[in-house]
């Protein structure tokens, strides 16, 4: 085969298969025509191509017999509209009294005791919940698998089970431009600490806390063990228990989606728990890609109702220079009053701009949610704005929900006069009903 | 698969008609055999795991939501089993595929191709029976597999030159 023959084997394999053009198809068998090597490829193929019809055929030939077979199981079984696992089939599967040699006798076995020991998973799971109620204090890890540092969190609930006190860390990989952040929540009150910016943000408005908060919320164990009995319940997942015979291992609970979920990645979970406590030591999260269970998540659960130092809850360890911006001991930004978005993201701009022409830094600060004065006066200082010449129309950001409003500054900077064209941000302050802050634009930080 | 089963079947067997669910077995069967047949590779296996999957969709029919979907329903419970049986295997697979390997050539073209078939990767594989046996429709295969049109035809093109060559393979070992 020369070099022309060997862009013909894809044709020629389509060709064989049947799934080639009328067009195409002719091309190949005029190239056929002239080609031995080619000719004798293709017979090869075609050849090949008659045997897997006959295996196929042969096959079919003996469908009828299969599927009598599990028309007679189905005969044999004991079917209920209310069992929703054959979890028993593996239990049973396991026991070597059970080890038979044929399916219809394993069917009926099943079809007995079905009743009976399809309590198992559920029993275990309603053990796991209550233990996970009784935890008032834990530490986790959580591994992505692409990434060798985990997030870490240590928690304290409240004794109706609702989350108390917090600390997370988030490593680096997570958001690479801020790099590495600490969130504490405590006394309703959460500080952001964002290393790389030096940067500590102060608010009291759950809904900026929300989101760590619900990140926590989901790795709580007994969300996920309350999830996956109801998931049982509903027939959405079958459960597989495996309890070793070494009394010092753990029991593996693997659960696993009967449904093609599109929009749900993770297919399976795989609980492991410990047998003296029924508290949830490590719970993997997979996907299912091309028949083969990938695994995304593992969460690792430590030192369950050990007593958490209340030092852990605090930020103690704070550079002296970090930028503190709380909006906890003050007003911050301007009113909206009766002022739609729109107006009310021009007002605030408009302020902001003018705090700087008169040099009120602090003015300037608050109204950017609240960062210092003389960080301000850093950023700035070395301008001097003059006027405003215009400030445009917002534009709404869908999806952060901030107004982006342009700009135009006359300002003098290094002895020159020059237009200053910019975006500003800016949105409702959280915390602070009825009040708009400045997020963005200018010179960030 | 569901043009030719009513949704009023799937209703019956959901109401305990043993009677429909022959029906739907009867329907179904040849589909989640290729596709075990794809992921597993030999036809015992394949065979049990349909078993399995068919009697665990008795089990749970009861539970399905959308009649409509029962045959991607079904197809995702095989696919289970196929995994699992495959995980369980995973060392007693490797001694088979040894075997394979170092024993001599059976006779019978069936023998050949089967041994072929099941040295195939799964991803070719796969797409390769669906393909046998659902009358060599790409297109059909496509949707089931959610690829492309295109991307289905390359895989089955792949798929037969790979067991070309698998077969020729043992053929020079003669």
């Amino acid at each position: 085969m020369n070099s022309d023959c060997d862009n013909m084997k894809d044709h020629i394999a389509d060709l064989v298969t049947g799934i080639l053009s009328q067009a195409q198809a002719r091309d190949v068998e005029q190239h056929l025509k002239d080609c031995p090597a080619c000719r004798q490829y293709a017979q090869a193929l075609r050849s090949e191509d008659a045997m897997l019809t006959g295996f196929v055929s042969g096959m079919d030939a003996d469908m009828p017999t299969r599927q009598e077979r599990i028309l007679q199981a189905i005969d044999n079984s004991n079917q209920s509209g209310k069992t929703t696992s054959l979890s028993a089939w593996r239990i049973i599967m396991k026991s070597p009294i059970t080890k038979l040699s044929t399916a219809a006798a394993i069917i009926v076995v099943v079809a007995l005791s079905l009743t009976v020991v399809n309590q198992t998973a559920t029993d275990l799971l309603a053990e796991t919940l209550k233990a996970s109620h009784s935890v008032r204090s834990l530490h986790i890890k959580n591994f992505l698998a692409s990434q060798a540092e985990p997030i870490e969190s240590w928690v304290e609930f409240h004794p109706n089970g609702t989350l108390k006190n917090m600390r997370f860390h988030k490593p680096a990989w997570v958001t690479p431009s801020d790099g590495e952040s600490v969130i504490v929540w405590k006394d309703n009150i959460m500080q952001l600490w964002i290393k790389k910016k030096n940067l500590l943000s102060i608010v009291s408005d759950k809904e900026i806390a929300q989101q760590a908060l619900t990140a926590i919320e989901q790795l709580d164990p007994k969300v996920s063990v309350e999830s996956l009995e109801q998931e049982l319940q509903q027939g959405n997942v079958e459960v597989d228990i495996d309890e070793p015979s070494n009394k010092a291992e753990p029991i593996i609970v693997t659960a696993t989606s009967t449904e093609q979920l599109d929009e749900s990645p993770l297919h399976r979970m795989v609980l492991s728990i410990d047998r003296a406590t029924k508290l949830v030591n490590v719970m993997k999260l997979y996907s299912l890609k091309d028949g083969e269970y990938h695994l995304e998540v593992t969460v690792e659960y430590y030192e369950y109702n050990e007593p958490v130092d209340e030092q852990m809850f605090t930020l103690t360890d704070l550079p002296d220079d970090v930028i503190r911006m709380d909006q906890t001991a003050q007003e911050i930004g301007v009113p909206q009053g009766d002022l739609t978005n729109e107006e009310t993201a021009i007002e605030v701009t408009r302020q902001f701009l003018e705090a700087l022409i008169a040099k009120d830094y602090a003015e300037a600060g608050r109204i950017f949610g609240a960062v210092p004065a003389e960080r301000i006066q850093k950023t700035y200082g070395s301008i001097r704005f003059i006027r405003i010449i215009e400030i445009g129309q917002p534009k709404k950001k869908l999806l952060t929900g901030e107004y982006r409003t342009p700009c135009k500054v006359e300002i003098e900077r290094d002895g020159q006069t020059i237009i200053w064209e910019k975006d500003s941000y800016a949105r409702p302050a959280h915390g602070q009903p009825n009040r708009w802050e400045l997020t963005g634009g200018f010179i960030g930080f | 698969m569901n043009d030719r089963i009513d949704n009023s079947v799937i209703s019956a067997c959901q109401n305990g008609d043993k009677a429909a669910y022959a029906i739907v077995v009867k329907a179904c069967y040849k589909g989640v055999f290729a596709l075990c047949l794809g992921i597993l590779g030999n036809t015992h296996d394949a065979e049990d795991t349909v078993q399995e999957a068919m009697l665990k969709g008795l089990l749970r029919i009861s539970k399905l939501r959308k009649p409509y979907r029962f045959e991607p329903w079904i197809h995702q419970i095989a696919r289970n089993l196929c995994i699992d049986r495959l995980r369980r295997q995973q060392r007693r697979k490797a001694a088979i595929e040894k075997e394979a390997r170092q024993s001599t050539p059976k006779a019978g073209d069936h023998d050949d191709l089967e041994q072929a078939i099941r040295k195939l990767p799964q991803e070719l594989r796969l797409p390769l029976m669906m393909f046998y046996f659902d009358g060599k429709n790409a297109k059909t295969i496509a949707e089931k597999l959610n690829i492309s049109h295109s991307g289905a035809c390359r895989k089955i093109r792949t798929a037969r030159q790979r067991l070309h060559e698998l077969l020729t393979e043992r053929t020079r070992d003669e």
